[in-house]
């Protein structure tokens, strides 16, 4: 029981821990918490489910498109919502966050209508049984395609010029930008990154949950900030743990509490969080620029 | 636009702060392969000076060129990429990041893989990083700093972290290396060390080297010409022999009056 509940906790965490390397990575550059986010997931969810049951794509082909589309939607948003307002104040950004992330959700709706969408499960539903624990197929891609994009990410981040760049730029813009590298360039594939992470979780919540909704974004997006929170925000494997911590205490919290309590789970440990550890799990405690 | 053989030439360049005239129509000029040195008392303007080169700041009036072409009006990345580097007097390292990265985002706008390249990483991309890294190590050892690769940058010594400011300034390959009181902070030695170092840079790597410094031993020690900045505006300029036996600078730095 608990070994089981274990497995359904780190595949709904690693979704979360997807959504919240693209809030982690954003704000670790313009300190912004997009709360379009959550929307972008959404929007990546609808591409896959579209190609999949509309144009009889691949589901492969599917997921890999809608990341790529969702990464232009990301692009766009920072171009028109967020970069006028880079020299206001941050309450400025963060309001124009919300207000695209609700624009968003009615465009959505307005598309799309209300009424949800089925996302048939792409895989035949085949489970794997041990002893202890029972895995589905659709639960097993989730887990492995999950943790290679993470690899993938840390990889990017650690290793490539690209992300080197990222790492400066989070660091010190001015002196990065006296090193030759072009801020907006950096700033523009933080948001495409992290966007294509986030449009990889919805498509993959999707085939989980066999569904697709508008309004499907918004818990998760806040769940995924909460999740960045937990690790730390601007920490980038402190998203991917607080992604997984917070699957498993809520897949907990539903099984030995009441199943009516997952959401209050979640956000009890975000308001424990900033009580007791504001920095979060391994985030950097914050210091003071002088 | 001036034609001739300068590296770097400013035309009646000026920055105001509101009322305050940081630099004043100051003409001023560096000869290609050349060592010169930027004196002047505190808040004369030489960072200023510095800035409106590398182009952190925008000029209130006046024009930049550099190889004979317009500079001013350019963002920094753009100037890094022509060929001008700088260090700065406040060490500003990526002090999380170790030795080697610090270097390698030095060389960034030598590279040209993008995202594309970093994901789908083609041999060409792979061979550009192995490159940059082959640079960045051959550039920590020619400042002495090559087992220090892997350490993080905050954790080296003053000296070694100046030492590392330059390596990183020269790994954008500049042909002007503008350097913001390096000796600021070193001991004896790590001066002494510091001048063969700029030296070579110079000789070794044919490099053009300008540099805002107060420790006269060092200015006068290895620099060609000597400009002097007070209050804005360049009162003299000349070899170090010429500035050292100067009225006009002697009393801009004892403050006396004329």
């Amino acid at each position: 029981m608990f070994l089981q509940q274990l497995i359904n906790g780190l595949v709904l965490g690693s979704t979360y821990a997807l959504i919240a390397l693209g809030y982690t990575m954003v704000y670790g550059i313009i300190e912004l918490i997009n709360f379009a986010h959550g929307e972008i997931y959404m929007f990546g969810a609808f591409v896959g489910m579209i190609l999949v049951t509309v144009y009889q794509f691949p589901f492969f082909l599917a997921f890999f498109i809608a990341m790529a589309l969702a990464s232009l939607l990301g692009i766009t948003v920072e171009f028109l919502a967020y970069r006028p307002l880079r020299r206001s104040t941050r309450l400025a950004a963060l309001i124009s966050a919300i207000g695209a992330s609700i624009f968003l959700q009615n465009l959505a709706l307005l598309i799309m209508g209300a009424r949800p969408y089925t996302f048939p499960s792409p895989f035949a539903p085949m489970v794997y049984k041990t002893s202890l624990v029972t895995i589905s197929r659709v639960e097993l891609i989730i887990l492995i395609v999950s943790f290679l994009l993470m690899l993938g990410l840390t990889f990017l981040i650690q290793k490539t010029k690209i992300g080197i760049a990222m790492r400066a730029t989070a660091q010190d813009k001015d002196t990065a930008s006296l090193m030759g590298i072009n801020i907006n360039k950096v700033i523009t594939i933080t948001f495409a990154v992290g966007s294509a992470l986030g449009a990889a979780a919805g498509v993959m919540v999707g085939i989980y949950f066999r569904t697709v909704t508008p309004m499907m974004g918004l818990m998760p997006g806040l769940k995924g900030f909460v999740a960045a929170v937990l690790g730390g925000i601007g920490s980038i494997p402190g998203a991917m743990l607080g992604g997984l911590l917070l699957g498993v205490a809520e897949v907990m919290g539903a099984a030995y509490i009441s199943s009516q309590y997952r959401d209050a789970v979640a956000f009890a440990i975000l308001i424990i969080v900033l009580l007791f550890k504001p920095s979060g799990l391994i985030g950097k405690s914050l210091q003071v620029k002088v | 636009m001036p034609s001739n053989n300068y590296i770097l030439d400013a035309v009646k360049i000026s920055r105001y702060f509101g009322g305050l005239k940081a630099v004043d129509q100051v003409d001023f000029f560096v000869k290609k392969r050349e060592i010169m040195g930027l004196i002047g008392p505190n808040g004369a303007g030489k960072t200023t000076l510095f800035n409106l080169f590398t182009g952190h700041y925008q000029p209130s009036g006046g024009e930049i060129y550099f190889k004979n072409e317009k500079i001013s009006g350019l963002k920094p990345y753009q100037i890094t990429a022509k060929g001008l580097a700088r260090t700065f007097q406040n060490i500003r390292l990526f002090s999380k990041m170790t030795v080697l990265d610090n270097v390698l985002i030095g060389r960034h706008t030598r590279t040209a893989s993008g995202l594309i390249g970093a994901i789908l990483r083609r041999p060409r991309d792979r061979r550009e990083e192995a490159e940059a890294r082959d640079v960045a190590i051959s550039l920590l050892e020619f400042v002495g700093l090559e087992d220090k690769k892997d350490e993080q940058a905050g954790n080296l010594s003053y000296g070694e972290q100046r030492r590392l400011e330059v390596a990183r300034a020269l790994a954008a390959e500049p042909e002007l290396l503008l350097l913001d009181e390096p000796a600021a902070g070193m001991n004896p030695q790590e001066t002494i060390n510091l001048m063969k170092l700029i030296s070579r840079i110079r000789d070794e790597m044919n490099k053009t080297i300008l540099l805002i410094e107060h420790d006269m031993k060092v200015v006068m020690g290895i620099s060609e010409r000597v400009a002097v900045l007070n209050y804005g505006r360049k009162i003299a300029e000349g070899t170090p022999a010429e500035i050292q036996g100067n009225e006009d600078v002697i009393h801009a730095y004892l403050g006396v009056s004329t």
